[in-house]
């Protein structure tokens, strides 16, 4: 236990010193395996993961949907979603902002990358609500918030990460996350009536859209729904395998791509795939850093004596995930989301299975909590993301904005956390 | 006069040259397991013949990618930082120092990295080591990556270097 504690000592010392985090986590856990059973065997565990995990046939998961949002992301789908969004919401007050958390929901399940959808609903959604007097808090707000969207509702990739941790089947951890995207969705959409019903300033009512334009819109979704539908359904109903499903996603979303005039040159496929690849390097170079420190954390018995620990406290399961939701939300306020995952899932491993805790609902927990620490200070990377886009909007403003969200996404987790059917329904039915 | 390649601005051209390389490469392998994927489950569920040892063929693209993809977010040092505490720690130590020690720790890990995946290649190649549906040597993609591995500390270090000659030594693209 002394040495795994000091092993995490020294890797969150690296971490906040600026240290790169996946060579940090690898660093630790070799000379952490190291110091427990000598240099041979650590060196010769960590070829085995690295190879091994390198070579996962399961792990090509990862490129094949970031490559799928990336075609999504490029082929400037962003504003006929938002266009058929405002068309079925803009008929309330707030609807600009209705339909931003709509059209965020709906990027980022195709798209997948919270900050992308941050970044690109920033520049789709901000110029609207700004021509119809939005205030800054509540436009800026709903876009940083709605772009959090991303990482639960399915394809996610921390919860292939957290499934490959875990070792949970990837495809029940997307159906998983179905039911609680959809709810923190309705969560947001009421946080914003909330926020326009206390200060109805702050959303002047805008004028309908052109009956053509919501044609176009709609037109222009109806691929990238059918795509969703085929990807998730496709999983659900056990027609393919997650990594399976993701190369029909990416196959579809190019040929959507295409059909929208986009990947016509060599060069626009290049930018894409370039994008996927590297994205891909940097996860899992983070990835490989998490399987060695997970070795030496097992090795060291840490996980086994906070068993020994939770069973003193009399924690119980809820007591357990509890715990751990509060490290993580402490986690989350400096740390990404891919970070927390990996640090935080293996410690507590055979605790959760000694306490026989769904894991597929912890997973869906665990990607709640993180995607609060994505809007959290100090460190809210979908604040900093708008920001950057939006530099006249201030921070403060932004953050203000966030904190209903913030409210709405503690009462989803609440909810999860004492109805776990929401999570856990869907998965039971798909087995 | 020619510039050596101990010239900054050789250097620079040279591993900019190296970074496109990559890139093409990835992005082509990237290419090929969308693919394959795709023909391997149209052909399974529709078709009911799947692509012949197609699983084992994308698990080894999975690998070429990630490596030579590595060798360019190494040579840019795009990796995912936690940045709370950057700027004041290298406002302390001072930008160079800074980044020479946050810089060697990383080569020294990527060289691990490269080390044990060049011995899994050697240690195929000496047990002559196939893979189970292709019966294809094991070494033809552990020693690829080796390589790419390999590739990867160099980029990195060249990259390190670069960014030196430049500037103070902050993180960014040296390809724009």
């Amino acid at each position: 236990m002394t040495t795994a504690l000091l092993g995490f000592a020294i890797l969150l010392m690296l971490c906040f010193a600026g240290f790169r985090v996946g060579f940090a986590t690898l660093m630790v856990g070799f000379v952490g395996f190291a110091f427990e059973r000598g240099w041979t065997a650590s060196l010769a565990m960590v070829a085995q993961q690295v190879t091994e995990d390198a070579q996962n046939y399961n792990l090509s998961v990862i490129p094949l949907f970031i490559l799928m949002g990336v075609f999504i992301y490029r082929s400037d789908i962003s504003r006929d979603l938002y266009d058929a969004a405002y068309a079925a919401l803009g008929r309330f007050r707030g609807g600009l902002a209705l339909a931003t958390v709509l059209a965020c929901g709906g990027f980022s399940a195709v798209c997948g990358s919270t900050l992308a959808t941050a970044a690109t609903m920033s520049k789709v959604a901000m110029p609207q609500m700004k021509a119809y007097n939005y205030s800054d808090k509540l436009a800026a707000g709903t876009i940083a918030a709605g772009g959090t969207l991303g990482i639960m509702i399915p394809p996610s990739v921390p919860l292939v990460i957290y499934g490959i941790i875990a070792e949970q089947d990837i495809g029940l951890l997307f159906i998983a996350g179905v039911l609680p995207g959809m709810l923190l969705v309705g969560l947001f959409l009421l946080a914003v009536s909330l926020t326009v019903r206390l200060d109805p300033d702050s959303a002047p009512m805008a004028d309908e859209l052109h009956a053509e334009r919501k044609r176009k819109a709609v037109r222009g979704t109806t691929p990238v729904l059918i795509l969703f539908i085929i990807v998730l359904g496709g999983i659900y109903g056990g027609v393919f395998t997650a990594t399976e499903a993701s190369g029909i996603g990416a196959f579809g979303a190019a040929v959507i791509a295409f059909l929208r005039g986009h990947l016509r040159t060599v060069m626009q496929w290049r930018v894409c795939l370039v994008e996927a690849a590297m994205t891909t390097a940097k996860i899992f170079i983070v990835l490989f850093g998490a399987l060695v420190f997970t070795q030496f954390i097992n090795l060291s018995g840490m996980p086994y004596e906070l068993l020994d620990y939770v069973d003193e406290w009399e924690l119980g399961p809820a007591g357990l995930v509890a715990f751990i939701c509060v490290i993580a939300l402490m986690m989350g306020m400096v740390f990404e989301t891919i970070g927390i995952v990996v640090l935080l899932v293996p410690v507590f491993l055979p605790a959760l299975f000694a306490m026989d805790v769904d894991m597929i609902w912890f997973g869906i927990i665990m990607v709640l909590v993180t995607e609060i620490g994505l809007i959290t200070p100090p460190i809210g990377m979908n604040v900093f993301v708008v920001k950057s886009v939006l530099p006249e909007v201030r921070l403060g403003d932004i953050f203000r904005g966030v904190s209903t969200y913030i409210a709405a996404l503690f009462i989803g987790l609440l909810l999860v956390f004492f109805f776990p059917q929401i999570a856990t329904l869907l998965p039971s039915i798909a087995r | 006069m020619s510039e050596t390649p101990a010239d900054p601005g050789a250097l620079r051209i040279i591993l900019q040259k190296a970074i496109v390389t990559l890139e093409t490469i990835s992005s082509v392998i990237i290419l090929i397991m969308m693919i394959l994927t795709f023909a391997d489950v149209i052909g399974r569920y529709v078709f009911h013949s799947p692509v012949f040892g197609g699983t084992e063929i994308i698990g080894a693209l999975l690998a070429l990618a990630i490596f030579s993809g590595l060798g360019v977010i190494n040579a840019r040092d795009e990796h995912i930082t936690v940045e709370l505490f950057e700027v004041p720690i290298r406002r302390l130590v001072g930008p160079l120092p800074y980044h020479i020690i946050t810089q060697s720790f990383s080569v020294v890990c990527m060289t691990l990295i490269a080390a044990v995946m060049f011995e899994q290649a050697w240690e195929s190649y000496l047990n002559n080591k196939l893979t189970v549906v292709l019966e294809m040597p094991v070494y033809y993609v552990t020693g690829t990556v080796a390589v790419f591995a390999v590739i990867s500390v160099i980029s990195q270090v060249a990259g390190i270097a670069v960014r030196i000659s430049n500037s103070d030594g902050r993180r960014g693209p040296i390809d724009q």
